[in-house]
Order: C-alpha cells, then structure tokens, then sequence
C-alpha cells in the first residue's frame, strides 16, 4: 500500500473527529504505551459504572495520524462494553476496525491504542471477572 | 565542478521512489555513496584484499600500505600533524565511546566536572551521562537559546573542577554552527585562574563533509566524525586525538593487534594509533573513507559550503512562504549548514514524512536522537530536512509540494 492510499478519507474523518481525545478527571483505569518508531504516545483513562461497564474514556496523544485514528476507532468501538471483555481484544481486531492494507510498520502505529488499554486493564479488579 | 552535474557522480539517484525522481533530503541521517568511492573500495576488495600487519606477503603489504595511506589522506583533510593523530573507529559514536573509555576511565575523578550541552546528540550525551555516573564526577549542562547559541557567558558551574568538554560542531537538529574557536577560548579563559586546562572533545559528525574543518586552530583536544555522512561507506569513523595528550590515553578494546607483549598473566600495549584499532580494522571502510575525503577536497569544502548554503537560504524563504510551518532554532542562513527542523501545524512529522515520501521525498521525522532537547520544547517529534553537495532547487522546491500535497490531505 501506498502512503497516498493509507490517509482515506475515512482515516481522516477519525483523525479530525476524536470525541474521546479529552481529559477525563475521575476514572478507574489508566494505561500507557509508545511506539518509539515515530514518537507515538498514547495515555488511556477509562471509567467503568458498578457493573464494570465501561462508561466513559479519554485518552491523550500527540502521535501520528495511523495511532490517533486507530485510538479513535476503539475508544468508540469499547464504550458499553464491560472492561473485562477489553482482555479480549486482539491486534486483528483493530486491524479491522477499517478498511486499510497497512505496512509493517504503520501496524505499529496502529496497535498503540490497544497496547495503551491492555497496559490500563493489566491488573483488572476481581469484581468484574466474568 | 558543475553542481547542477553532481548527481550523475552517484548512481542512486536512477532510482524512481514511487514513480518519481529521487529527492533525497535527508543528508543529516546519511549521505549517498559517489561511484567512485565504491569503485575504490571494489578495487581494493578485488586487487589487494588481505589482512594488514600480519603478513609478509604482496597482497599483506598492499593492504596495509594502502589501509595506512588511508589514514594519511584523512589526517590531512582534518588538519591533523601527523596521521597517527587519526585513529579508524566504526563511527563517530564508537570514537566517543572510546574517548569515554580510554580517556575518561583514567582522567575523570570523584567531583570533577564534565560539561556538555542540552542539544547534543545523544551519542554525544549518554556517554558522558554513564561516565560521571561510574566515577561520581558532575555533568554538568550548557544551556542553548531558541536561536541555537550556546548560553556560554552565564555558565555557573565549578571550572576549578573541568577536566572535560564536548558539544557538537554543528547540531544535527537545529543545524548552527557553533563558534568553536571562541567556545573553547572562553571556557580556557574561565578555567586558566585555576590552573585548570579541560580537554575538549569536538563531534564533527555534522560538520567534516560541510565546511573545512582544522582541528589545529580549532584548539580541540578531539575530533570525531562518520564516513557515511561525508559520502563514505558505513562502519568506518575517525578520531583525531592530539598527540600532545597520547599519555594522558589508556585502552579502549583488547585483543590482536593492539599489544606488545602478551604472557599469560600479563599484557603490554603498542602505541596510538594500533593501541586503539584492535582487531582485524574495517580496511575497504578506511580506503572508502579516504576515497570520500580525496572526492570532497577535489570538488573543494568551500564550494560544497557556498552551494549548501543558497540552497539552505532557498530551502529557508521557501518554507516560511507556507503558513503553518514552524521553524525551530535560526530562520536565517548565516551560521546554519543547509539543515531545518520544522513541523507543519495540524499535521503530525510522521505523516509528513509519509506522505512526501510518496512525492519522491526523502526527510527525516522522529527527535534525531535529541530527546532532551524535544522534551524541553515540549514537542513530540520534528520533521528534518537537510540538504548536501547534490541536491538542488528542485529538490526544494518537491519538497514544499509535498507539504502542500499534506496539507490538502490533513486540510490545513
């Protein structure tokens, strides 16, 4: 792929649009990780009600178009989800959350959201294990 | 020499990077190989490949005398007394380690002072960092301005303590060239009330291929540079050390060709330079290297400078015509070789990179090795573009096409 192929219109929609690229002042969870590749940096703050639903997130980042786009999609994609099943998630479930043929590296890029949540659910409270 | 003829000297720029001619802006990472310098390093690989030192053989003598003439052609392209002043190392990265080994281990002591600066590249940081860590010495930090000037007045740190200084020549992200004559007077100035006479060690990594360089009116005590970024090959580096402190110098790697005696409890060291290049050395590197420094004294330093820098006023106007781009450190030419860190607001440095890339545009994106310097600018990452002897206006001129190609796609 391309790089000219790589930034579509629908990456660009979810790189413009981040709803959930906020500070969030009262969470449960919170997780970090980096590419060190292109200085991608993303923290994760996630709040979850009493059931362990996921409620709220807000995530910081300053990183390439690819990681905040991708972070972007999974924000949205998790919330109303309940923080155990986010154990689940893999790196071919990001990958699909568009339609795009990455290359090695940009797939890097890619996972820093994910990483970021597994680093924020490592140690995950007993009372939401299903 | 015609520049506008230059790049038919290097056979890569025939290669197509997505369908467009190669413009090649990333000469601070590493320069291209002229054909000549590999022809070089071929004949020699092909008519007189042997080990140096270590044989009484045709092929052993020409390989050594050629190896040793190598060291005589860079000796004299740095302005070094003797060529025994010049040691091969791998690297300019490998040459400071070896100034922090052989030097520093029997120099530095408990409570003195090591100054560097806080936008040196980290092989020349790190180094030192882990050096005053080992010895409980103090490392001490030359602030730098916006502008890239070294804050060198106000310096309050002990000078009764300096037994050691390094910066860079020429800093590979904000591109100034630094006044070394008058640092290294003014630091000498502050520690000659103490009697004190601190070794200064030189990177000229960004500045040997730039500009000509004399370590003798310099007044630096070292000198280091790489062969890849003065269009020789990889894996080959020199060290110049003045032989007026080879006393002061220890070992850095033990092993072949380096000793004098060897019994099996003890062992005696040659002499500098072989005391410092153990191991079979990087031969086809060193004829490579000197290769390079005859191609760049035929087209003459002062002509490569004086080309780079209307290039680098070109490279300058044209980026500050674009809204949004940021330039860190000098927006003018005048002490800069033809490198420019930028980022373009809205537009992450990576993507940047991405997308001129396929523009044919070959720039640097990350913090080139300078992370405390980003840190304190709080920035995550810059875009570097730095031009050399073979680029030209139309290099510049694909790369602001390029920004502006980013700029449609991130709509800034």
């Amino acid at each position: 792929m391309t790089n000219n192929l790589l930034y579509t219109k629908e990456l660009m929609h979810y790189f413009k649009n981040q709803p959930y690229k906020k500070d969030l002042q009262n969470y449960d969870y919170f997780g970090k990780a980096s590419n060190d590749h292109c200085g991608d940096n993303i923290e994760v703050k996630i709040k979850v009600n009493e059931e362990g639903e996921i409620v709220d997130i807000g995530y910081k980042s300053d990183g390439c178009a690819v990681s905040q786009s991708y972070m972007s999609m999974l924000a949205e994609d998790i919330v109303g989800l309940n923080i155990s099943g986010l154990l689940k998630l893999n790196d071919n479930y990001v990958e699909s959350l568009i339609d795009l043929d990455l290359t090695p590296s940009r797939k890097n890029c890619a996972l820093v959201g994910l990483r970021a949540i597994k680093d924020a659910v490592k140690e995950i409270d007993d009372r939401f294990d299903n | 020499m015609l520049f506008k003829d230059i790049k038919k000297e290097f056979k890569i720029f025939n290669r197509k990077i997505f369908d467009k001619n190669l413009h090649y802006l990333d000469n601070a990472a590493t320069t291209q190989i002229p054909d000549k310098v590999l022809n070089a390093i071929i004949e020699f690989e092909t008519k007189h490949r042997a080990n140096v030192k270590r044989g009484n053989h045709t092929l052993s003598e020409e390989a050594t005398n050629l190896y040793e003439e190598s060291r005589k052609i860079v000796a004299d392209f740095i302005g070094a007394s003797v060529s025994d002043e010049v040691i091969f190392t791998n690297g300019a990265t490998d040459s400071l380690n070896l100034v922090a080994i052989a030097w520093g281990e029997k120099n530095i002591n408990e409570g003195d002072v090591i100054l560097v600066t806080e936008v040196e590249h980290h092989s020349n940081f790190v180094p030192w960092l882990e050096l005053a860590k080992r010895k409980n010495a103090k490392l001490e930090i030359i602030k730098v301005s916006d502008e890239g000037k070294l804050l060198i007045d106000d310096l309050n740190i002990d000078f009764s303590k300096l037994k050691l200084v390094s910066f860079a020549h020429v800093s590979n992200v904000l591109g100034v060239v630094n006044d070394v004559k008058n640092i290294v007077k003014n630091i000498k100035n502050k520690c000659s009330k103490f009697n004190v006479t601190p070794r200064f060690v030189l990177d000229g990594a960004q500045s040997v291929s730039h500009f000509k360089v004399n370590v003798k009116s310099l007044g630096v005590d070292f000198l280091v540079f790489s062969g890849h970024k003065m269009c020789g090959p990889f894996g080959i580096g020199g060290l110049y050390i003045n032989r007026n402190i080879f006393n002061e110098i220890g070992e850095y790697k033990y092993g072949g060709g380096m000793i004098k005696e060897v019994s099996l409890t003890n062992a005696t060291y040659g002499k500098i330079p072989h005391k410092l290049e153990a191991g079979t050395p990087n031969i086809s590197g060193a004829i490579g290297l000197a290769e390079a420094c005859k191609f760049l004294s035929d087209i003459g330093l002062e002509n490569i400078y004086n080309h780079e820098k209307k290039l680098a006023k070109y490279l300058l106007d044209e980026l500050q015509k674009l809204n949004d781009v940021i330039i860190y450190g000098p927006k003018t030419y005048e002490n800069k070789i033809g490198l420019v860190s930028f980022n373009v607001m809205g537009i992450p440095s990576h993507d940047l990179a991405s997308i001129l890339d396929v523009n044919g545009v070959a720039i640097r994106s990350g913090q080139h090795c300078v992370m405390p310097w980003h840190t304190r600018q709080t920035i995550s990452t810059t875009a570097r573009a730095s031009v050399y002897l073979y680029n030209d206006e139309k290099d510049v001129d694909a790369l602001i096409s390029g920004i502006k190609n980013a700029k449609d796609i991130f709509i800034v």
